[in-house]
């Protein structure tokens, strides 16, 4: 009877500890959500020369992003969101532009994005960030198929693709190529992390919930 | 004796398992607040579930901001209610994620509630209290001084250093008066003392002033508890504010921080019934095997719910001084 009373107590003491656990917070999560498309576009020898990014804002992030300028029934000055585009971009150089393309397990090297251009549209109150990352040496995807990842590795920004028109291609693409996009599912991904993901630094935790693009050829004649 | 403390090892210790403050990398796209240090790293129990909290809250995060622009442009009572229920449940979802005192909440009630209905009226006035602090906030520094997004998110952690000095400060006060009364009870109820055990706790009944002063007691150890907590201005108030304010619309804000704010104070309260519920429990089922560690458990309490508000209140305050600064353009 006493060790059973006992037993309730550190049952009721259990309670007790579970009633604190779940206070508990976590750590890493977005504060910025991005709406992505993407575009592969091929050179004339029908190589993988760059890509094209086009990102959309989140409401608040846009707000802030342009709170104090000076907004007239046009939308904002050209200038302004011209001189917005090129901070950007010079910002998310240290980053590669957020922007991961690997071939055989294999980064492949990015040069300095061009024709960065920020726009503003009213209806949505949204701010839009477009630009082109070039490879460093155009890459030639009968050999291997290319995998393209754009992502913020500290998961701060989430970047997602649109639904509609997720990934387009342009210039020459070889015939025969296939272009696959796997997207995790963020619930999931959130239950299955390990603990390391969001205790190690160099985890990359924003790398789990990245949409993976596959580009593959049939290899060359 | 020996066989409760190890029992009250890991409640003790959790919130030390949660000292680790997790830096935040410097993101190119920063936005105001995020810089809030009070985030503490991931414990391993029950991750998975807080995890798809955190989804379900951004997922109602993010519809507030377009929530909000609907009545802002709409002006229609269908917007508005969509505004407020988007915001009350923003509210549930972000008070069982980070921040909004629910650790301080729950380690009051440990140490020093024993009724449920004093732990929920607790729970929403700290809500409010948090509410009304992040429109104080914005109203001041926003509205009249024509303070930036930026700027005057970056105020936050100042004010929120002040909370955490304050949390602490209770933690002291409860430790404080626990080992005074022990003093006290001893000087004034020596007839009740067992000379064959040298022990300080009787067991003897309250007189009726005895139950005023516990009652007058508690109801200053909550005034204390409520103020500290609600001088955090909630964050995601604080943005939703912001927000509101970029769209000319700060009204529409305040609303939305106080759908919010009856949302977070619903999940503090369910917390605040199971901690005080099973903290009786524990007492009741204690003091039938005997009433000496009955009331040994409750002085635990006190002191190990005191020292964790100590403890708490200094880790926050120490995070909150090592946050990096977030660039913003």
């Amino acid at each position: 009877m006493r060790g059973n009373r006992l037993w309730s107590i550190r049952a009721a003491l259990v309670a007790l500890v579970l009633a604190l656990t779940p206070v508990s917070p976590a750590a890493a999560h977005p504060h910025v959500w991005i709406d992505m498309q993407t575009e592969l576009q091929f050179d004339a020898e029908g190589r993988l020369a760059s890509i094209g990014i086009l990102w959309i804002f989140d409401e608040f992030y846009s707000a802030f992003a342009l709170e104090g300028a000076e907004k007239t029934a046009d939308g904002y000055d050209e200038e302004l969101l011209a001189g917005l585009a090129a901070i950007n971009l010079e910002n998310l150089a240290e980053w590669d532009y957020f922007t991961e393309v690997t071939t055989s397990g294999q980064p492949v090297a990015l040069g300095a994005a061009r024709d960065g251009k920020s726009t503003w549209d009213e209806a949505s109150g949204r701010l839009s960030l477009s630009f082109t990352v070039p490879l460093e040496t155009p890459l030639q995807l009968e050999s291997a198929p290319a995998e393209l990842r754009i992502f913020d590795p500290t998961y701060y920004i989430s970047i997602d693709y649109l639904k509609d028109n997720p990934v387009r291609q342009t210039g020459a693409m070889p015939a025969g190529c296939t272009v696959e996009r796997r997207t995790p599912d963020v619930e999931n991904v959130w239950l299955s992390l390990p603990e390391s993901a969001f205790t190690d630094p160099s985890s990359q935790l924003g790398a789990h919930f990245a949409t993976i693009v596959r580009v593959a050829c049939p290899p060359a004649p | 004796m020996m066989k409760k403390a190890r029992i009250f090892v890991p409640a003790l210790l959790l919130p030390l398992a949660l000292s680790a403050t997790a830096v935040l990398a410097q993101s190119p796209f920063a936005v105001p607040g995020s810089d809030a240090p009070a985030e503490l790293a991931e414990p391993g129990f029950f991750s998975g579930l807080l995890r798809y909290i955190m989804a379900m809250q951004q997922e109602y995060y993010r519809a507030m901001a377009s929530a909000l622009r609907a009545v802002n442009l709409q002006q229609s009572a269908s917007a508005m209610w969509g505004l407020v229920s988007i915001s009350f449940l923003y509210g549930v979802f972000h008070a069982a994620g980070p921040g909004h005192g629910k650790i301080v909440v729950t380690s009051y009630l440990l140490a020093d509630e024993r009724e449920v209905k004093r732990g929920i009226v607790l729970a929403f006035l700290s809500a409010f209290a948090q509410a009304l602090t992040a429109i104080a906030v914005v109203g001041v520094l926003a509205v009249l001084l024509g303070f930036s997004s930026r700027a005057t998110a970056s105020t936050v952690p100042i004010i929120e250093r002040a909370s955490f000095i304050l949390i602490a400060g209770v933690g002291v006060w409860l430790i404080w008066r626990t080992l005074r009364r022990k003093e006290h009870s001893h000087h004034d109820h020596a007839h009740g003392h067992d000379h064959h055990c040298h022990d300080h706790d009787h067991a003897h009944m309250p007189g009726p002033a005895e139950i005023r002063e516990a009652a007058t007691r508690g109801w200053k150890g909550m005034a204390a508890i409520i103020a500290s907590i609600g001088l955090r201005p909630c964050s995601g108030a604080i943005l939703v504010l912001l927000f509101a304010l970029t769209q000319g619309a700060f009204t529409i804000g305040a609303l939305s921080a106080f759908a919010m704010s009856v949302g977070t104070a619903i999940t503090v309260s369910a917390l605040a019934i199971l901690t005080v519920f099973s903290k009786n429990m524990a007492l009741r089922l204690a003091g039938q095997v005997d009433s000496r560690r009955s009331r040994r458990i409750e002085k635990m309490l006190r002191i190990g719910g005191g020292a964790l508000l100590v403890v708490m209140g200094l880790v926050l305050f120490a995070g909150s001084l090592t946050a990096p600064a977030q660039p913003f353009f």
